[in-house]
């Protein structure tokens, strides 16, 4: 029978069977240089230690020459084992021709993977199966799609050689990249499979492969999903980008976005919720205020102030005023005083009474004086009736008028 | 006797073992495995298999979970 009258699922474990050869040979050639290149490098120094001891023994240094063979004693021993590497490497190289996958078990593989699964198929570069509806936790995460890269079954190291494609997506409401709680952006966290699927594919077990993929997939980790199910159809936070559950998220009044509890907070005035960065925090007492209920000091212009720490003048009234643009009287302690109210520290009620007796004082000294003068200077004048002074009358530099001299009485 | 032994549990496990003769699916099981056959899914050369099936010379026994937790 030639080769194209096979049935497709022949071809194709033939296919696989012989990348997987081929991987498999170049995965155990690679062993070889590898071990073959630390046989070299070993070998230079063992070389350089018999060059250098062969020169001293010819210029008849015997103790130079046994210094020197002693200190390579540890590269000498280490000499077996490494070969030994080297030999093992090149044995299984050898011995490995004809081992690794057969087609005959490839095949009987595809065949299980058509009989369990919803559907197989392939193409030049992949290989997938198609598994039925996942709901978990009544969340619908549709179909899934497990494709496989051909050329890398029977490698080591292929476990992230796969991806799993939703095809009915229902994405997380605020990652559309993550399809299941498991998978982000086409790609399986293996989580407790890592192993079994790296052997199985390392072995061509590939209905291990698929069955312990869809394990996974059926199973919710709540521990550590990309994204939980009970926040399926959240919203992303806007500021650390958390995806929260819509009960979990809030609405920023300034901004229009939506914040989680965590980048949220609310005015302390007003109440309206906002996220942190649109609160800002009163210059006076530090609360988080929108930055509608701040305002400036009337007096000293500092803004960011919120009502409690902006105060009315005790006395005049004026309001908006910081603390520092208030003051208390130094006299009769009545506070929150404007500067305007404030003359030398007093209120306008102590500044007049001060006045007042600042007054009486100068009065009791001008009636003392006064005496004084009289005494000094005789009797009262008295100016006749009719003889009032005229205004344009000269006045002494001591306040005394020059008038007409009077008569004296009697 | 020896049979082939695929544990696609824990870290994965796949070789040939030796077990006594007239072993069943259920005694290996618990040998090996522990915990209820329930939660895995056990099949003797590719098919599915009862517990009480009784093991013969060179059986392929693979056995994989039913559910595994991802990360």
């Amino acid at each position: 029978m030639s080769r194209t009258r096979k049935e497709p699922l022949t071809r194709l474990a033939y296919r696989i069977a012989e990348s997987a050869a081929h991987h498999r040979s170049k995965h155990l050639a690679e062993a070889v240089r590898a071990s073959g290149r630390t046989l070299t490098d070993h070998w230079d120094t063992v070389q350089r230690q018999q060059e250098r001891a062969a020169k001293a023994i010819d210029r008849g240094w015997l103790l130079a020459a046994r210094r020197v063979l002693s200190d390579g004693r540890f590269d000498r021993e280490a000499w077996s084992p490494v070969w030994e590497t080297y030999c093992q490497a090149v044995d299984r190289l050898l011995s490995d021709r004809h081992a690794g996958l057969s087609s005959s078990e490839l095949h009987t593989e595809l065949q299980d993977l058509s009989e369990e699964f919803e559907h197989l198929g392939w193409d030049r570069r992949w290989l997938w199966v198609t598994i039925e509806s996942i709901v978990l936790e009544e969340v619908y995460l549709g179909r899934f799609q497990i494709k496989l890269r051909l050329d890398r079954i029977g490698s080591p190291n292929a476990d992230d050689d796969f991806d799993v494609v939703a095809l009915d997506p229902n994405p997380a409401g605020g990652d559309s990249e993550v399809t299941h709680p498991h998978v982000s952006g086409g790609r399986l966290c293996q989580g407790e499979a890592t192993g079994p699927i790296r052997l199985a594919l390392e072995q061509g077990r590939l209905m291990d492969f698929f069955q312990l993929v869809h394990s996974v997939l059926r199973t919710y980790n709540p521990e550590s999903p990309f994204v939980r199910l009970d926040a399926w159809d959240g919203v992303r936070c806007s500021e650390c980008g958390a995806n929260v559950s819509q009960e979990e998220t809030s609405y920023c009044e300034a901004c229009g976005d939506d914040y989680c509890h965590e980048c949220s907070s609310y005015c302390r005035n007003c109440d309206q919720t906002h996220c942190v960065a649109c609160l800002v925090e009163c210059r006076g007492c530090g609360e988080s205020f929108c930055g509608g209920c701040l305002s400036a000091c009337e007096g000293c212009g500092t803004k960011g102030l919120c009502g409690s720490c902006l105060d009315s003048c005790q006395q005049c009234g004026r309001e908006g005023l910081c603390d520092a643009c208030r003051a208390a009287c130094a006299e009769c302690k009545r506070e929150g005083l404007c500067a305007d109210c404030l003359e030398h520290d007093l209120c306008t009620s102590c500044r007049g009474v001060q006045a007042e007796e600042n007054d009486d004082a100068n009065d009791n000294e001008g009636t003392d004086k006064r005496e004084t003068t009289r005494a000094e200077t005789g009797p009262a004048l008295e100016i006749p009736a009719g003889r009032a002074i005229a205004a344009d009358t000269a006045v002494h530099a001591d306040g005394l008028a020059q008038a007409p001299v009077p008569v004296p009485c009697g | 006797m020896r049979i082939m032994l695929i544990n696609n549990d824990g870290g994965g496990f796949a070789d040939y073992i030796d077990v006594e003769p007239n072993t069943t699916i259920k005694s290996l099981f618990g040998k090996e495995i522990g915990g209820d056959p329930a939660d895995y899914l056990i099949r003797v050369n590719r098919q599915p298999t009862t517990a009480e099936y009784v093991l013969q010379e060179g059986d392929r026994v693979s056995i994989t979970p039913v559910k595994i937790e991802g990360a």
